[in-house]
This record gives structure tokens, sequence and C-alpha cells, in this order.
């Protein structure tokens, strides 16, 4: 073991570089490829240096990277003084001083550092794929380690791994117990990462190409699983995210903001329960079947029958219970809202005032209106792409008398208007439609591509009516370019990997059910580990009837789990006197013989002396004794091979009872 | 006996101090962003360490100790002795610090199932006496340096510590040559007994050379010859002082006759060590000093 002030191994230092690359590596996607790569060359230069011999890299060579990753990082961060920055800093200090780490103390901190440094990564990616990259980069920080303790010993990589990864492995009671059981302190009293706040998914803003740009989307946008059993019917896949209720033409925003609390509106029609897990993205708004009719507690319910989440913009991964009625929602159109859902901007789009003044003539009743307008949406040659070219926000009537191709926000923003022009109040629902079934869960799997929006018009007694003017258009007129930009991942994977398997695209499937597996991980993970918050804790320890014992038995669990990991590693790994080894076996029947021929072993006599001694006393069997006892001593007192220790001692002592 | 580290056999290490600071943060982090799966890190590497600690405890597991009945050392220079430390697990062992005393141990930085390892340590700085040392103390900061844990392993060793040598160099009824006559005794028992100052006169094939040729003073070397007829030790011989002053004198002619080669007996009355010549001789003799106890025997 090198003690401060001495040059520290080559072995250990490698490892230690290793990890801190390994925990650096994920920031490439949060801070910058730059600060990675800086690091990474700081670790590079000192390991080559070290190699070569060098104690350490000149002072010059030091102080000009290190300058050179804080000019990085200025250029970077600028002023910029948030998480980020520090985070940056934290790196760049550790690549730094790995250049001119050489006693034990500082190989020691920092190995501590790297595995928080392999953490931090867990504030932007809390994926299973990323806490397993995390643990390896753990992994690897513990190696170096045991790398560094067991230096001198002829040690193989695979042995450094066993110890790292068997004694994470013992930890796993400690994980869970403390994980389920341990109490939860709840923050908000530190930064958080400013740029890391997801953002993907939908705005609160509905213009031409908001949607569409979500449809190259594959990413997961939530997953429900349907407790009770219920599976609703594809036409019932509409998911509720925000209600819009300022119209701008082509552009609506969401204008009117009440907040009813937990009081939600009343609803018709079958009961869904669904247990959502959403991915972050960034917005308050909670994604429900339509309607939902009861949330979990940190829901409240916005004008307009949508939940967002009281307690600010999801930014993790999060998992709830909501209940919903698949049925139109029944509230009251109040006279104060009434004037807003029926509020169109002066001025805009005459020739749609005209033509919805004169649907407002030929029908009677809002429905009879709405159906009207999409059976103008059927029969007038509307066509259905994602590159319907750019449309200015108040171009509804090119849209509806000229160019007459759009995608579903243009549909919806366009029905809406026409809609309110014709004295019909109404108003835009942002949301998913649809969702697959996961190969081999149990759940739906709902995607950015499932992206949708969809109009709603008071009826009067009848509640508020869903009209969804895409279903108006004939699927022949969806744009060729369409199904191309428009891919599900199966066919994505089906499109990509599928001929590779021949015909039968066995590659394909192979890949689709990898993935299905996947995804269903993922899920699992987002709701019992990512979303596993003290709201979860709390219903366990119900479950268990324990939960006026709730801090008792955080501590008690984590205390048995510390005896119960303590003794099973115990157990493993003292590994108790075994059985002599054959070749023990046969040195010791060999001192037998010798001490009936009269010449015994002598207390705390070495081999050596005592081969001598047999030598001396016995010159006819001198060759075969030193032969036997050098094999032996070879394999006893260092790496000798056991079997020709144990048969060299046999031949000796054939050679004793010949004599 | 050998240092103890005290009651605990495991203490944590300052690099523990490292590693609970790091636990500390992430678990700040992870409440302060409400993060779960920081959360899980947070017990992961918490457990990890935990676990390590046991993983060290588990290292010392199936070691014995192997020593010699008996080793000698003196006072003033303590002895050393050979051991075997054997590894009778089923798994290896590694990082292992044995030793009597701290500045007398020996590492072994792996020992495989089955194997031994030969090691010499050293052995404490103790009064004259013979000292039962009942254990050696083994230690591990395997695998993560979080924790020292210690292990004490039996063994049955007396460490015989004999006086230092010190008085006279003149044996009882001898005379130191060189001087007088300027010759040195013609006798095959002729011994070098030290130096001095090189004066006029002296003969010059007592010069120590190396000694000028290195750039020291011009110094005679010194001879003495053990008295053939005088060839016993006693107490009665020594020149007085008190009993441990006596036996040093003793375990100076001892050691100076053993070096000559020439017979001694030593007399301390009662299981004298009897006649003899040679190291095995003298170790019996110094032996016999280191447990010789007035009005016992030995």
């Amino acid at each position: 073991m090198k003690r401060g002030g001495l040059p520290l191994a080559l072995g250990p230092m490698t490892w230690l570089g290793c990890a801190i690359i390994a925990a650096v590596l994920p920031q490439v996607f949060v801070l910058s490829p730059a600060v990675a790569a800086m690091v990474a060359s700081m670790v590079g230069y000192r390991w080559i240096s070290a190699r070569a011999g060098v104690l350490r890299p000149p002072l010059w060579a030091r102080a000009g990277l290190l300058l050179l990753g804080a000019a990085l990082a200025a250029g970077i961060h600028g002023t910029n003084l948030g998480l980020e920055t520090g985070l940056s800093a934290v790196i760049l200090l550790l690549g730094a001083k790995y250049m001119e780490l050489h006693t034990q103390r500082e190989f020691m901190l920092m190995a501590a550092l790297t595995t928080f440094l392999a953490g931090t990564t867990l504030i932007s990616f809390q994926s299973p794929a990323a806490m397993a990259w995390v643990l390896f980069a753990c992994a690897m920080a513990f190696g170096a380690v045991v790398r560094f303790h067991v230096e001198g010993a002829t040690v193989k990589a695979a042995m450094i791994w066993k110890e790292a990864f068997g004694i994470m492995g013992m930890a796993l009671p400690v994980v869970v117990a403390g994980f389920v059981f341990f109490p939860r302190m709840h923050g908000g009293f530190l930064v958080r990462m400013a740029g890391s706040l997801p953002t993907s998914g939908m705005a609160d803003v509905l213009e031409p190409g908001t949607v569409g740009s979500l449809l190259a989307s594959s990413e997961v946008a939530f997953r429900v699983d349907f407790p009770e059993g219920y599976q609703p019917g594809a036409k019932q896949l509409y998911w509720r995210g925000l209600v819009l209720w300022e119209c701008g033409g082509l552009r609506w925003t969401r204008g009117l903001v009440a907040d009813y609390g937990q009081r939600p509106p009343p609803a018709s029609g079958p009961r869904v329960e669904q247990r959502i897990s959403l991915e972050p993205h960034g917005r308050r708004w909670m994604f429900a079947l339509d309607h939902p009719v009861a949330g979990p507690p940190e829901a409240r319910f916005q004008a307009g029958a949508f939940l967002e989440n009281a307690k600010g913009p999801v930014a993790r991964p999060m998992s709830y219970r909501v209940v919903s009625n698949v049925g139109p929602d029944r509230s009251p159109l109040y006279r104060d809202f009434e004037g807003r859902a029926l509020a169109v901007p002066a001025g805009l789009a005459p020739r749609a005032r005209e033509f919805a003044a004169r649907l407002a003539r030929e029908n009677a009743g809002p429905e009879a209106i709405a159906a009207a307008l999409m059976r103008y949406f059927r029969g007038e040659n509307f066509r259905y792409s994602l590159d319907p070219g750019a449309y200015r926000n108040d171009a509804v009537d090119e849209f509806l008398f000229e160019r007459r191709v759009g995608f579903c926000e243009h549909y919806a923003a366009a029905f809406a208007t026409v809609m309110r022009l014709a004295g019909v109040p109404s108003r835009i629902v942002v949301g998913y439609r649809g969702g697959s079934y996961s190969r081999i869960g149990t759940h739906m799997v709902i995607r950015q591509s499932d992206a949708h929006a969809w109009v709603e018009i008071y009826g009067g007694t009848e509640g508020w009516l869903r009209y969804d003017p895409v279903e108006a258009i004939d699927p022949s007129r969806m744009d060729s370019g369409l199904a191309g930009r428009v891919l599900t991942d199966s066919q994505w994977f089906e499109q990509t990997f599928g001929r590779m398997g021949g015909s039968g695209g066995w590659f394909g499937n192979a890949l689709e059910t990898v993935r299905a597996a996947w995804d269903t991980l993922d899920y699992q993970w987002n709701v019992w580990v990512a979303g596993f918050d003290e709201e979860m804790r709390v219903s366990v320890l119900l479950a268990l009837g324990l939960r006026q014992y709730a801090r008792e038995a955080g501590w008690l669990a984590l205390g048995l789990a510390l005896a119960g990991s303590a003794a099973a590693a115990y157990l493993a790994w003292r590994r108790r006197a075994s059985p002599a080894p054959p070749a023990l076996t046969a040195y010791r029947k060999m001192c037998g013989r010798l001490a009936r021929l009269g010449l015994p072993k002598r207390d705390a006599e070495g081999p050596e002396a005592f081969a001598q001694r047999v030598q001396e006393r016995f010159p006819e069997i001198a060759p075969t004794a030193a032969a036997a006892f050098a094999d032996w001593i070879a394999w006893r007192y260092g790496s000798g091979d056991a079997t020709r220790a144990r048969v060299a001692m046999r031949r000796l002592t054939r050679a004793l009872r010949r004599r | 006996m050998g240092s103890r580290s005290g009651p605990f056999p495991v203490r944590p290490t300052k690099h523990a101090l490292a590693f609970a600071g790091v636990l500390l943060a992430l678990w700040y982090a992870a409440a302060s962003q409400s993060n779960a799966v920081a959360h899980l890190l947070f017990f992961f590497v918490l457990g990890t360490c935990a676990v390590s600690v046991v993983r060290g405890w588990a290292n010392l597991c199936g070691l014995e100790i192997r020593t010699p009945p008996e080793a000698l050392g003196s006072v003033g220079r303590p002895g050393r002795v050979a051991v075997e430390l054997v590894n009778r697990s089923r798994g290896a062992r590694w990082a292992l610090e044995i030793g009597f005393v701290e500045g007398g141990r020996a590492k072994v930085a792996r020992l495989d199932a089955g194997h031994a390892a030969a090691v010499t340590l050293g052995l404490p700085a103790l009064p004259r006496g013979s000292h039962p040392m009942r254990a050696v103390r083994v230690e591990t900061r395997f695998p993560f340096g979080l924790a020292r844990c210690v292990s004490h392993l039996p063994c049955r060793l007396t460490y015989d510590v004999a006086p230092e040598p010190r008085g006279v160099a003149e044996f009882p009824g001898g005379g130191v040559d060189a001087e007088g006559d300027g010759h040195p005794a013609e006798s095959g028992g002729d011994d070098f007994s030290g130096h001095r100052a090189f004066q006029a006169g002296d003969p010059p094939r007592h010069l120590d050379w190396k000694a000028l040729a290195r750039g020291g003073p011009a110094l005679l070397k010194l001879f003495t010859a053990l008295p053939a007829g005088s060839a016993v030790f006693s107490l009665a011989q020594t020149p007085g002082g008190t009993l441990e002053e006596r036996l040093s004198q003793l375990a100076l002619w001892v050691d100076r006759a053993a070096e000559m080669g020439s017979a001694f007996t030593l007399d301390l009355g009662g299981g004298a060590p009897g006649t003899g010549a040679g190291s095995a001789h003298r170790e019996e003799c110094l032996r016999a000093l280191a447990r010789y106890r007035e009005g016992g025997s030995r």
C-alpha cells in the first residue's frame, strides 16, 4: 500500500481514471460534450505520463489544462451560476486533481467524489438505463479502491469486478429496505437544475405545427394500465390534456383559468380507473382518459375538466391513479364563461363568418350545425397532411376555402372558430389519441406521435360534446408523405430491421419483442422506482398494517436489512476452513512416514530446513526429495501447481516406503 | 503482548469520512430534488459501504499463524521471529498486515486458499524476562479502506528477552592485548574487541586500514583472548552492581565468547546450560539469562 508522498501504482490509477470518465460520460447529454472531452483528455494525459514513469505532469501542463477547462466552462455557461455551472466546475476540478494525484488520501477522496459525480447523472436522467450506467460507474470507482488496496498482489480485472459487484449485490437488502421503508425528506431547499426541466410534449398554445412537430417523435408520453380490468374501446381513447378557450383563428391559447380544486365536473358514461405513469414533460397538466372525475391528491380540476398538478411542472416521472367517466362533460356553461366560449377576434375570417351564419340559418341547434360542418369537411376535398405549408395564425379563410390542407390542429382550430361564429360555444382540447398495447405488458403506451387536438362544443343540456374533425377526412386523402413521417415505433422497427431477417422479418420481430420488454421494464421502473415517493411508502405501510409506525418502520427495516446483509455477506465470504487440500494431505502423510523412519519434522521447522535434513539422512533418495520439496514449496508459498505438488509428495512417500 | 488497537475489532479509517461526506451529499441531493432514483443510489452506496466493512472482517477468517515455540531478543534490541501465515479457508485473503508491534509488521498482499506465507516479524521491546506471546495481530483495510478490521490470531510463543550485553569487555581473569607488549595473544582464541587511537610505536599491522581509507582517524584494532582456564562465567565473577547490571555483564561475555567460537560455561546455579560453544549454546545461555530470577533457579 502506498503511503502519502509516494507515486501511486499505475493499476489503481487506470481504474480511477476509467471510473471518472464513466461517471462524466452521461453529462455529454446535459452539460456539453466539450466538458466531458476536456476531462477525458486530462485523465488521458496524466495516465500516459504515469505510464511513462513521470510522477506527475509539469506544472505548466496542469495549469494550462485547468485554465483551458475554466475558459471552456465560462464559454459554455457564461455568468449563469446555476447548478450546471457548478457541476461543470466540479467535473473539471476533479479532472485537474487527477492530473496531480499522488497520495493515498487524494486517491481515496477522488474515488469517493467519483461515486458522487456518477450520481449527478440522476438529476437529469432517471431511466433504468441511466441507473444501470451510474451503478456501473460506481462499481468502477469501488473497483479502483479495491485495486488500490491489493496493490502488490497479482490480480486480474475479473477479481476486481467480482469484488465490487459482489459487495454491491450483497447490499441489495439494504437498498430495498431503505428505499421502500425509510422516510423521505421533502426538499425544495436547493436549486434545481435550470436547464434540466424537460419540455417535451405539448405546449399550452395550439398553432399550425404544434402537434405536427410531435408526430415524428416516438418518445413515450405516458403509460397506462387499467387496474379494474375495464378496457376502453378505440373510440374512447381520447387522453385529455388541457383545454384552450382563447380563439385567435388557427392559433388558440388557454385563456380562461379557473381552479375547481378537488371538485370534479359532472360526467356520465362508464367508469374507468387508470394507473398512469407520466414521463416528465415540464408542464403542469396530468393526462387522463376523457373525462377525469377523480384524481390523486395533488391534482386539481381546471376550467375545461382537465387536471393540473398543484405541485408544479412535472419534472420527473410521476405515477398516479385517476378515475374517468368516458362520457360527455355535463358541466354547465356559466354566464361568465359563455362570452369566453363564444369570443372570436373582430375582423377575423370574414368568409368564415358568412359561412357560419349560413350554417346557423340552415341548421337548428348546435349538433345540427356541427354535423353540417363535418359534412363540409367530408365533401369538399379536404386533405390531411403533415406538410400543409405555412399558414398565418389568422388564416382560417385560407384553410377553409382555398388550400384545404392541414393537420389536426388546423381542423380543430377552424372547426371551433366556425362553431363560435355560428353562435355555438366551443373549446379545443389538446391531448393524445389512441395508444398501443405493449406486446408483453399489460399496459398501454402513449407516445408523442399520438398527440392530437379535438373540439368540444356546448350542446346545452347534453353538456360538452366531442367532435374530432379529422374523422371527417377520408383516409384515401391522407397525404402520402404522412405515412412515411408518422411511423409508429413498431413500423419503424419493421422498416429498419425487418428486412434483415429475410422475408419472415424474424429479426424485426425479435427486436420488437426486445423493445416491448424494455418498454415494460421502463414502465414498471417508472411506477415502482422513479415514481416511488412518500405517498407510495405510506401505501406500502398501510398494506402491511404498519401505518402508525411509519417512522419506526423505516429505521427498523433499515437496521434489519443491514444486519441481514452483514450476516449474509459474512457467511458468504468467510469461507470457513476447508478439508485440507490434497497436496497438504500428501505432505502430512510423507511427514508421518518420515517420523516412523525416525526423522520427525521439528516444530517450527520450515520445509526447506526439513528438506535439507531429509536429504542428509537419506542420500539415496536425495534427488527425489529435493524435487518433491521444491514442488511442494512452490505450491504452498507461491503460485505453483497443486497437482504437481501432490504427485511429487506421493512419489517421495513411495520412495521412502521402498527403501 | 503485541499492540492492541482497543476494544473494537473494526474501526473506521479517516477515508470513511470521505465516503460519509459523499453519502450526505447524495442524500441531500436526492431529498432536495425529491428524486426517488437518487434515493435508490444513496441506499446503494450506503449498503455497499456497510457491506464492505463486513467483507473486510470476513477477509480475516480462516487465518492461522504458525510460530516456533521460542524466540530470543535482548533489552534494547528486540528479536525477530519467522512465522507462517496460513490461509485455511476456501477463499483468497487480501491485503493483510501482520505483526506483534507497529514497527515490525509484514504485509501479505494476497494469500490464496490453502496457501501459506512465510514472513519475519519484529518482536516488541520488553524488559528482561520470559514473555508468553499469545496472539499475533492481523489487520486489513480490504476492500475499500473504510474500516480497519483487526483480528488476533492465537499463537504459543515464548519470547525470551535477554539482558542488554553491557559491561567491561575483558573476560574475568583475562586481558586486552595490543597495548602492553604490542602483540596480540598468539592463541587461536584471539578476537577483535574494539578500537583506540593509533599512537607512535603501535604495530602497523593492527592499524584499521579500512577505517583510514574511508577517511576516518587512524585507529588501532584491539584484540582480546579468552583465558584458557577461566571459561566459566558466573554472577560471582561480575564486577558488582545491580542484578540487571551483572546479568548484562554475563550477556556481554557470553556474546563475545560465542563470537570467538570458544567453549564456555555459564553458571547461574541450578540447571545451568552447561558447557558448549557456538551460536546454539549462546542462545541457550542468553535464554537462561532472560529467565533468571534471583532466588529461583531459572
